[in-house]
This record gives C-alpha cells, structure tokens and sequence, in this order.
C-alpha cells in the first residue's frame, strides 16, 4: 500500500514547492515578522534619531510621548537603545547561525565524503561537543577568551552549536549516498565533492535552511545569556546588555518594565517568526508530513 | 457451503491534497467478491493494483487518507447475524469484530509485535480486551500448545519479540489469530518478505491453522502465483483496483482467460516444471509483462488494461467491459469472451 | 594580578597572596597545581570571597540549586510527557492545536526573560511574593515551618521561571514521540487484533517515554549551567549565582572550580542515563541486533 502510494504522489520539483512556499501562510507572516525586526533595527534610527547612549532625560521614565520607550536607569532613549540593540542582536544571531551552520554543513560532508579515520574523528568531537552543554562550553570559552568583541561571541557561540545538526545532517547525507541518483553519478565519474554539492546538497536544502533559521534565535539567546552573566563585549550594545543593566541597576526591581520587556519580545518575535519559516518549510518539502 | 463474506460494489479511495487540488486514487474501484465458508481464497496481483488496499477495505478500515465511497462489506458473525461492516463504527469494529470475528495477518507482520514486551504479555492483553475473566495460567497454556502446533519452541512465550527470527514473527502472529478463532483470517502477502524455505514453513503453517479450525476461511492476498497456487481453491485476479478474473484455482492454472492472466501465469516459472521438463520449457514459455501497472489516480479510460494487452480492441479503449459468466464457476471481465 | 588586589596593601601582604595563588608561577604550572589539587579535593580558595575555599562556597551552594533543579526537572517532565502523550492522542483536536500553539510559544521564552516578567508581575506589580534570595535574612535557617513556608515562598517564582519553558518543550517532544509510535506497525497491528485503544495507547506511550527518560537524566545533568541566570536575576544563592558572580569579579579560583563540578555533573548525568537506558529497554539488555 505504501509502494502504491509513492508511486502515484507525485514528486514535487523545486521550483514548484518554492511557490507553494511562498503562498504558504505560515511562511509569510513568519517572514513578514523578521523583516520588520530588522528593518526596525537598521532603519529605525533614521525615523528616530535619538542617541541611545547618551543620557537624555530623567533616569527610570515611564513611556510617554516624548520618550515613546522611556528611559532607562541612566536616562537613556530606550526606543533608541531598543534600536541598536536590536541590530547588534540580529547581527549576532546571524552571525553564529551561519558560522554554526557553515562549520556544520563542512563537518557533515567531510565525514560522508571520506568516511574512515575522517569520520571517526568528526564524530568523536560531535560526541564530545553535545555531551557537554553547550551554554557551559561556550561560557568557558567566552570567559577565558583574550578579546571580546561580538564577532568573538558569535565564533564562540557558533562553534558550540553546530553538534546536533552535523550529526543530523551526516545521518541524512549517509541514508542519501545509498540512491540511485548518487551512484548514477559516481558511474559517470563524478569526484566525491563533486557529488555531495551537487547532488546531495539540494535534497538536504531544506533541512540546512531549518536549521540556519532556527539557530538565529540560539544565537540571540546565546548573546543575552552571556551577556546577563557579564561576559559582554568591551563596547557594544545589545538586547543582551539591556537585559543586563537592567538586571544591575535594579530596573526589574524598580518596576521599569519599558527596559526590559521590549528586548525580551523582540527575542520571541524573532523565535516565533523562525518557527513559523520553519514549519512552512518543513511541510512543503517533507512529504511525510503532507496532511491528506 | 454458506456465504461468510460478501463484498459489493465496494468502491474506496484515497483522498490527497497537492497543491490544493483534491486527487482520488482509485485503489479499490468497484470490486465484488464472495467468500465461503471454509474456503481459500487468493487474491493475485502486481504491486500497486490496490490490494493491500481492499485488505483495508474488506476490514471496513476506512480512515484517512482512505475513504469509503460506496458499496457494501456484509460479515456473517459467528454468532449467524448478518454485520454491515461499511456502517460500523471503528470502535465497534474494533471491539466486535477485528480479531474475533475477521482477523488479518499484515504484510508487516514481522513487525506486528510491540517490541519491549514479552510475548506473554501481548497475548494477555489481546485476551483481555477481548473476553471477561482471562486466566493467564489457562490462556499461556493455549498459546504454547498452538504455537507448538506450528512448529514454535515451547519458551516462545517468554521471550521478546525482538529475540526471534522474521519468520517466526510471523508465525507467532498467526497463532496470536488462531487464538481468537475468526471465520476469516485475511492474509496480506505473508511470503514476500520471506526466503523459499521460510515461505513454506509459513504456507504449511496456515493450511496447519485452517486444518485445525482456528479459522475457517482464509483470503490470501499476494502477487506470487506459485505460494497461491499452494493453498487457495480459487484465484481472483485484481488489476488496477478492478477484479478481473475469477476461477478455481487449477482451472485458472491450466487455461487462464483474461490477457493479464495468462501473462501472469506466464512470468512465472515454475521450478518443479523447470526441474521437470528441463531449460527448454522455460525458455519456451517465459515472458515478463510488458509496461508498468497503470496510475491509479487517472487510470486508463475504458478496460484498464487495455494498454498493456496484447488484443486490445476499440471497444477495450472505450468502455469498460463487463463481469461475465463463463462456465459453471468462472468469471472474467474481458471485451474478448462477450458475445456480440 | 595587580587590579584584583587591593592596590593599597602593604606590599608585603600583596606578595604573600601572590605566593598562596600561585600566580607568580607560570600558567601551565598553575593549571597542573590545579589539576592535582581537584583530584585531591582542593579547588583551591576563593578570591572574591577570600579566605573562603572555593569547595566550601560550592558546597554551600549546591544544595540550594539542586533543591531548584530536581523538582523543577522533575515536574516539568511528568507533567510535559502527560500533557504531550495526551495531545497526541488526541490529534486534530480543538485541545490539540490550542495545546501546541501555546507550548510552542511558551518553550520559546527564554527562562531569564520570563524570570524577569515574574519578579516584575508578582514581586514589585502586585508585591505578592519575594523578588530574590532563598530566604529572608531576618528569619534564620531552622527545622520550623516559618523557615520552611518562608523558603517556599523565595522559591514559588524561581522555580516557575526554570520549570515552564521546560514543560512545554516536553509538550512538544512528547506529542511528536507519540505521533510517530502511532504510526509504527505494532499499533495498527494492535488495532487490527482488536486490542483496547487504551492498550493500544499504553504501548505508545511506554515505546515513546524511553527517550524521554534519557532526556531526563540528560536534562538533569545540563541544568545547572542553564539556571545560573535565573539564579543569578533572583539573587537565590545556587552554584549559577556564585557563577555569575565569580565572572564579575574575576574570581578564576571559584570559576573553575565551578567548571570542574558543572562538567563533572553532566559526565555523571550521562553515565547515569546510559544506565537507565540499559534498565528499561530490553533491548539493550540483550544485545538487540536490528535485522
């Protein structure tokens, strides 16, 4: 019964599925949301020019219409400071999912390409990076790290977070070398990277994409956790520092919820919106999943 | 002989959605079919002409993606009352009559078996969702002597599922069926997943079951000729969801009359004849049939075979021919055998 | 070294506790003294909060993050396999969608934010409960029930904190577990031989609880990192307290010694589910060989 069904569920090319994409709800709120995040991080400043860092008004204001945010404890714009924190935040996030995705991606396919000692090694140090935590390793690491600056936690938080999904993605690449389509083209004589881009790479697209989209939100997470333990860059300033002054200066205590309740929305916003791209995608290009 | 089963002009479809249009395959299209007491009924075809499908829908197991579209399954209980299995309930299918009273043996029997639980353990509950006051002492004691029957080892109700072989799997499974009795015991390709040697273990093991009245009929769906031709008495053939032939099982053998049929027939060689008559006969009668069983979501206008039949004619393009009566106690649904 | 100290110390005192930290030795000299150290038991002394030893300090905070983690860990588990098993039996229902709505976007929260929604609402909002410490200082540690009532109230919004995001990611792998174990072979057989949907659903869910119970012990052992923000926002005197505490004030001696416990915690977590996990699948225990 299930052969019967495979053979008469058509395959969905990519371009086709890519529209089905497109249309999908799910997949355009989710892209809407995370496009007005970010425009609201990069852009925002030019509607809005206040300078977030320097002291402006009364410290600890409640919204009002000059300050639309408030103030913080040291009378600094909040909706400024929401700004650029939001920028310097998705900037990280981005940042560690590709570096985590990239290191991933490689990880996976120099494992499957050249099997042997390659791969015992490869999955050794995965073995290794996901029994550890990642938060703890990459505490540690950030803590005796000689220069912090973004791009470094970035670095720190990518490199702890690729495990998982090499792992996935080496079992994927291993299931996939078995079909016909690959040993056609090892026939014709392609070489073995060869192979693994062109051939490998589009069926697994989907689930790198699932991936990149829902380690941003990680990244974020990562950032504002280090950064609420102290171990925040020198200059800078992120969502992850509001939380934290917010935190040293009593903020929380004092009742300033305009400080520290917009990081946090934004951080799910970001979450939900990834989530949402990611169901989308996962249900057009799975077919497992299609409902009947 | 009384009727035990009598489906008809069962018609069931699988129901997807791609890209928001709704696109019905038609796995069992218009099928009839009557099964008598004590009797074994094969049911041949390739993969994909819907039969595990109607083993689905002979169960009345109508649940999505599958859909019933019309037709009747009419049951005769043990207990002589006629059932409408198309209008119960899955709950009361389930506690009346799946097992008890109908009972299939899945082509993934090897893996029917919970696997962290102890054979025992499986055979109490199904017991127990099934009759009042089980005794496990009683029950266990039922289980060893059919499984011993069989030709099981005694400790098989011990052991994980996992720590026995594929066949034995599945030969647990048929005395897990013997033990609740049904009139009819449904087999969906027992053989496939199994080498020469096993397959006839399994054969013999439900010739053995019927023999000794654990069941009473037996539906035998599969595409292998040769283990069909072992045990049924008579072979309906199915192509592209229809049932295109029906005949007594040696008749059937001897001179087939529907064109797939006797391509059927002919795809396979017979090893005892081979070993018989020599290479020659082989080379003689061997062909494999032509072309690829047709999709079931736009099936071919008219006879569906007509593609792939070396006779076809206009009207086989045209319209769908008709379930005639040939002889006393065969049927075939082929333009060649109506009479203008 | 110069900054830690107080630069208006005798010199000679300054020297004196260069000599005790060993900080005038090479580096890869001082980490081999630690190292033989912490086999011995000594994790040295604390700096931050000299003359302490750093054993004493995580000793002392253990006990308070345990008390968090084990029941939060606990709970959340139990009660997200319930609920996660439930929603996924009953697939396509109105409880169903609202249940996975509403995990998915609470899973989603990052425990410190939520910390910090929590002591905001019920600590200065509605000044319901305490915002921070184990226990009032004005009432001091004995077996009474003031202590204990006074405990559990410093605890209530902690433990919310940690044990919310957790349940309602169990929620989420839970229902994904009994989704796919409804599928598998075993259950639509099960339904065919005319078993007891709730049999039927008891072995789904015995099949899909065994990844959980690795999780779990898992999940245990990972933790402790994990909560050191919330501990760190509610003051509440735990190792992720004094973690974070010894970052901001460059306490390396109590840093590592963190590090050593917290790695040697999860290593243990791990060893101990892999024993579970020989426990309670037969499979394991006998050597299964998938065919």
């Amino acid at each position: 019964m299930k052969y019967m069904m495979s053979m008469t569920i058509k395959k969905v090319k990519i371009p086709e599925s890519l529209q089905l994409l497109l249309r999908a709800p799910r997949f355009l709120i989710g892209f809407v949301i995370i496009l007005a995040i970010a425009l609201f991080g990069l852009i925002g400043p030019i509607f809005y020019p206040k300078d977030p860092l320097s002291t402006a008004g009364r410290p600890l204001m409640p919204p009002s219409s000059e300050y639309p945010l408030g103030t913080d404890a040291l009378g600094r714009d909040v909706l400024a400071a929401l700004m650029i924190g939001t920028r310097t935040s998705l900037y990280v996030g981005f940042l560690t999912a590709a570096i985590a995705t990239l290191i991933g991606v490689i990880a996976a396919a120099l494992s499957v390409a050249f099997g042997g000692i390659v791969d015992d090694i490869i999955t050794a140090i995965i073995s290794f990076l996901l029994s550890v935590p990642s938060t703890l390793l990459a505490l540690i690491i950030a803590f005796y790290a000689p220069v912090k600056s973004y791009e470094v936690i970035a670095l720190v938080l990518g490199g702890t977070g690729w495990a998982g999904f090499a792992r996935g993605l080496r079992a994927r690449l291993l299931s996939l070398r078995e079909e016909d389509f690959i040993n056609m083209s090892r026939v014709a004589g392609y070489s073995t990277i060869r192979i693994v881009l062109e051939d490998m790479l589009p069926a697994v697209a989907a689930y790198i994409v699932i991936f990149f989209a829902g380690h941003i939100d990680n990244g974020m997470v990562g950032e504002a956790t280090l950064s609420l333990l102290g171990l925040q860059p020198s200059k800078g300033y992120s969502l992850g520092i509001m939380f934290s002054q917010s935190n040293t200066y009593g903020g929380i205590r004092r009742g300033a919820w305009w400080w520290f309740v917009p990081p946090g929305l934004i951080i799910m916003l970001v979450a939900i919106s990834m989530l949402l791209i990611s169901t989308a995608i996962d249900e057009i290009f799975n077919p497992r999943l299609r409902k009947a | 002989m009384s009727e035990v089963l009598r489906i008809e002009n069962l018609k069931a479809y699988y129901i997807q959605i791609l890209a928001g249009k709704k696109i019905y395959v038609k796995a069992v299209d218009n099928v009839n079919l009557t099964v008598r007491s004590n009797e074994i009924v094969g049911i041949i075809g390739e993969s994909g002409c819907g039969k595990s499908t109607l083993a689905r829908a002979i169960l009345a197991d109508f649940s999505p993606p599958l859909q019933y579209i019309s037709g009747s399954v009419i049951l005769r209980a043990k207990n002589g009352k006629e059932l409408e299995l198309h209008k119960l309930s899955r709950d009361m299918l389930r506690r009346y009559v799946w097992g008890v009273e109908m009972a299939l043996v899945p082509q993934f029997a090897m893996n029917a078996l919970t696997p962290t639980l102890r054979i025992r353990r499986i055979i109490m509950d199904i017991m127990k969702s099934h009759f009042e006051n089980v005794e496990e002492e009683k029950v266990v004691e039922r289980a060893s002597k059919i499984f011993q029957s069989i030709g099981l080892p005694g400790d098989v109700v011990d052991r994980y599922p996992f720590e026995l072989s594929g066949g034995m799997r599945q030969r647990v499974v048929l005395g897990l069926v013997a033990m609740l009795g049904p009139s009819i015991m449904i087999a969906d390709e027992p053989t496939s997943a199994l080498d020469v040697s096993t397959q006839k273990i399994v054969l013999k093991t439900i010739l053995d079951l019927k023999k000794q009245g654990y069941v009473g009929s037996i539906i035998f769906i599969t595409h292998e000729i040769g283990a069909a031709r072992q045990i049924a008495t008579r072979f309906n053939v199915m192509y592209a969801g229809k049932i295109v032939e029906e005949a007594p099982t040696e008749e059937f053998i001897e001179k087939p009359y529907h064109p797939y049929s006797s391509l059927l027939i002919r795809s396979i060689p017979d090893v005892a004849e081979v070993l018989y008559y020599g290479g020659s006969r082989m080379k003689k009668e061997f062909t494999s049939v032509a072309g690829a069983p047709p999709n079931l979501a736009e099936p071919p206008t008219g006879c569906r075979f007509h593609p792939r039949c070396p006779y076809a004619m206009n009207v086989c393009r045209r319209e769908e021919p008709p379930m005639i009566h040939i002889e006393s106690n065969r049927f075939v649904a082929c333009w060649l055998y109506v009479k203008k | 070294m110069e900054y830690l100290t107080n630069p208006d110390l005798v010199p000679k005192q300054y020297k004196a506790m260069i000599e005790e930290f060993g900080f005038g030795k090479p580096l890869w000299e001082q980490y081999v003294d630690f190292l033989v150290k912490a086999f011995r038991g000594d994790l040295g002394t604390s700096i931050w909060l000299y003359p302490s030893r750093v054993l004493d300090v995580i000793m002392g905070s253990l006990p308070w993050t345990l008390f968090l983690l084990i029941p939060s860990s606990l709970i959340g588990w139990y009660l997200g396999n319930l609920w996660g098993a439930r929603t996924g039996f009953k697939r396509g229902s109105i409880f169903e969608k609202f249940s996975v709505v509403f995990s998915s976007t609470i899973a989603q929260i990052p425990s410190y934010w939520l910390a910090m929604l929590l002591i905001y609402g019920f600590a200065v909002y509605l000044r319901l409960l305490p915002s921070g410490r184990a226990y009032d200082p004005t009432v001091p540690p004995s077996l009474s029930i003031d202590y204990a009532l006074n405990v559990l109230k410093h605890y209530i919004l902690p433990f919310t904190a940690i044990t919310v995001p957790y349940l309602c990611g169990q929620v989420l792998t839970m229902r994904n577990l009994i989704i796919y174990e409804l599928k598998s072979d075993y259950t639509v057989f099960g339904d065919y031989i005319g078993l007891r949907e709730k049999v039927v659903r008891k072995y789904a869910f015995r099949n899909a609880v065994m990844p959980q119970i690795v999780g779990l012990s898992i999940r245990l052992g990972r933790t402790v990192a994990g909560a050191a923000l919330v501990e760190a926002l509610f003051s509440y005197p735990g190792m992720g307290y004094y973690m974070a505490q010894a970052v901001s004030n460059n306490d390396y001696m109590l840093l590592q010694g963190i590090f050593v416990i917290l790695v040697a915690t999860v290593y243990l977590a791990i060893f101990i589910s892999d024993l579970v996990h020989m426990i309670i699948d037969p499979r394991v225990r006998l050597g299964y060989v998938k065919q």
